[in-house]
């Protein structure tokens, strides 16, 4: 065996270690990591987002998405593909792989005229391998440069031109602790 | 032609039927009726919307109808000093307005209990019941929120009933949380999550964000307001805690965050609603309250009426607002009562016992 899985798995662990260990010493806070459970683990994301100034303005953060959402895309048309040609002997892809058959040919084909491009029988996984480890990768570098070199994602993106300033449409408004007098 | 000859047995295609009508069951269950109303309140683009259903918008209307005002008897006659005994605060009223008041009174917050509620009948003057002591602090809370936090409550004002709607004692008020400190095995410190509670909207945010923001002054502000990291040592655990607060302002004002904030930029005061001052100064006035008002009736209370922790029932937002963007929907009823805008003055101030 290749050493794909061991590979893929390195990936998610990746993730798993920015979150909870690397990035918490890079910004010298426990306070900083995902606690556990299943609905405290989901509002730390809201939290995080809330934190550094909305995280879709975070690239790695989009590219994490379009391998996440790409894999199951690619997942779902490669099983779509392999269980539509099954009749023709497809789900035998290894075989498929060094001796094309019509299964092969068929599949290929429909992918090409459908979309205008088709993968292979091998060139499938090797997408779909990519796809799934890049999504934690691409991830991980986005939570790890998230604190440590940019406090906010949204001022970062305005500051580079990849999110549009808005006309103020609000009456001039201070912060109120700033203005004297006030109570604290 | 015998049904029981076709392909499938017509338990197969009942059971089809079946999972079909509990799939479209279960589709609609996300659905909310009738379809929410949206009302652009920033920007084309920007998700600056307030969402209300029709529905819901009714019943809190309904629950938020400000009572009638007994008219005024006029400031003629003697004062209500000259004629009571032990009239500390509103001394300077007419005995006429002053009877208005205790009347008002009784049935802002004790209807069913009557004047002896607070009075150890037939000695109305007499302070022995606790419910007296605290309902003399309270009128002169109720004064000072009018003539110190205007900023907040504006001209609006506030009276006993904005809080205590025909009850003893307020529908929401907060105790501290008992802050168990240790979850189950490992966890370790839970800070109040893994508890779904309704004061953070049954999410699992740190379920008691009033011990440090309305008693305490914990810092509240964790965005970045900076594109570069610049200082702000503020942690994701911190945004918990505020975001814990925000919940629950969301919830007992009955509006979505871009109520005050422009969510595209939390932190930036320029481009956020006007609403957010007001709200920021409301904070202010919860901690203000909880610290010269309620905390130092905690002796007077009875233990029956103290949290699990022993300690003195507090008020959030939702002990005026009750689900309404305003209390009572913004009905001015304060004006009805100009005794209770004022101050009483300074040589008059009781202290808690």
């Amino acid at each position: 065996m290749g050493t794909h899985i061991a590979w893929a798995f390195a990936a998610a662990i990746w993730l798993f270690l920015v979150l909870g260990l690397f990035r918490p010493i890079l910004m010298g806070s426990w306070g900083e990591a995902v606690p556990y459970g299943i609905f405290s683990h989901l509002d730390w994301t809201a939290a995080f987002s809330l934190r550094y100034g909305n995280l879709f303005y975070n690239p790695f953060h989009a590219l994490s998405i379009v391998f996440l959402y790409g894999s199951a895309l690619l997942f779902a048309m490669h099983g779509a593909t392999i269980l539509a040609v099954t009749r023709f002997g497809g789900e035998r892809e290894i075989e498929q792989i060094t001796d094309r058959g019509t299964a092969s040919e068929r599949a290929a084909l429909f992918w090409r005229w459908t979309m205008g491009f088709n993968a292979t029988m091998e060139s499938i996984h090797r997408w779909a391998w990519w796809f799934a480890v890049l999504c934690p990768i691409t991830g991980g570098i986005g939570i790890l440069l998230t604190g440590t070199v940019v406090d906010n994602w949204y001022l970062w993106a305005i500051k580079h031109g990849v999110a549009p300033p808005y006309p103020e449409i609000f009456p001039a408004m201070a912060d109120p602790a700033l203005s004297t007098g006030v109570k604290p | 032609m015998n049904p029981n000859t076709t392909h499938s047995p017509r338990w197969m295609s009942r059971m089809a039927k079946g999972l079909g009508l509990a799939l479209v069951g279960l589709v609609l269950a996300g659905c909310e009726r009738p379809i929410p109303e949206t009302v652009q309140s920033g920007y084309r683009g920007t998700g600056m919307v307030q969402v209300y259903n029709a529905r819901l918008l009714e019943v809190k209307t309904e629950k938020n109808q400000p009572p009638v005002a007994i008219p005024s008897a006029g400031s003629d006659g003697p004062k209500a000093s000259q004629v009571y005994k032990n009239v500390k605060v509103l001394g300077d009223l007419s005995v006429g307005d002053f009877n208005r008041l205790m009347v008002s009174m009784t049935s802002w917050v004790a209807p069913n209990e009557g004047c002896a509620y607070c009075h150890a009948l037939p000695n109305f003057q007499d302070d022995t019941k606790y419910t007296k002591v605290v309902a003399r602090r309270m009128v002169e809370m109720t004064q000072h929120i009018n003539a110190d936090w205007q900023p907040h409550v504006a001209k609006t004002g506030v009276t006993c009933y904005t809080c205590h709607r025909g009850e003893p004692v307020p529908n929401a008020i907060w105790f501290k949380a008992d802050p168990q400190p240790y979850g189950s095995n490992f966890i370790g410190d839970k800070t109040g999550q893994n508890s779904p509670s309704p004061v953070v909207n049954l999410s699992s945010l740190p379920n008691d964000p009033f011990t440090p923001f309305l008693l305490g002054d914990q810092k509240i502000r964790v965005n970045g307001s900076t594109a570069l990291p610049s200082g702000n040592r503020q942690s994701i655990k911190q945004a918990e805690w505020t975001y814990g607060l925000m919940t629950h302002m969301s919830t007992s004002l009955g509006v979505n965050c871009t109520y005050c904030h422009n969510t595209q930029s939390f932190q930036n005061w320029e481009n956020s609603p006007p609403q957010r001052v007001t709200a920021w100064h409301g904070i202010r006035m919860a901690r203000d309250l909880n610290l010269t008002y309620m905390e130092p009736l905690t002796e007077v209370f009875p233990a029956h009426r103290k949290g699990p922790m022993g300690d003195v029932a507090k008020l959030n937002c939702a002990t005026c607002h009750q689900g309404a963007y305003k209390p009572l929907n913004g009905a001015p009823m304060a004006k009805d009562f100009p005794e209770l805008l004022k101050p009483a003055l300074a040589a008059s101030k009781v202290a808690a016992k």
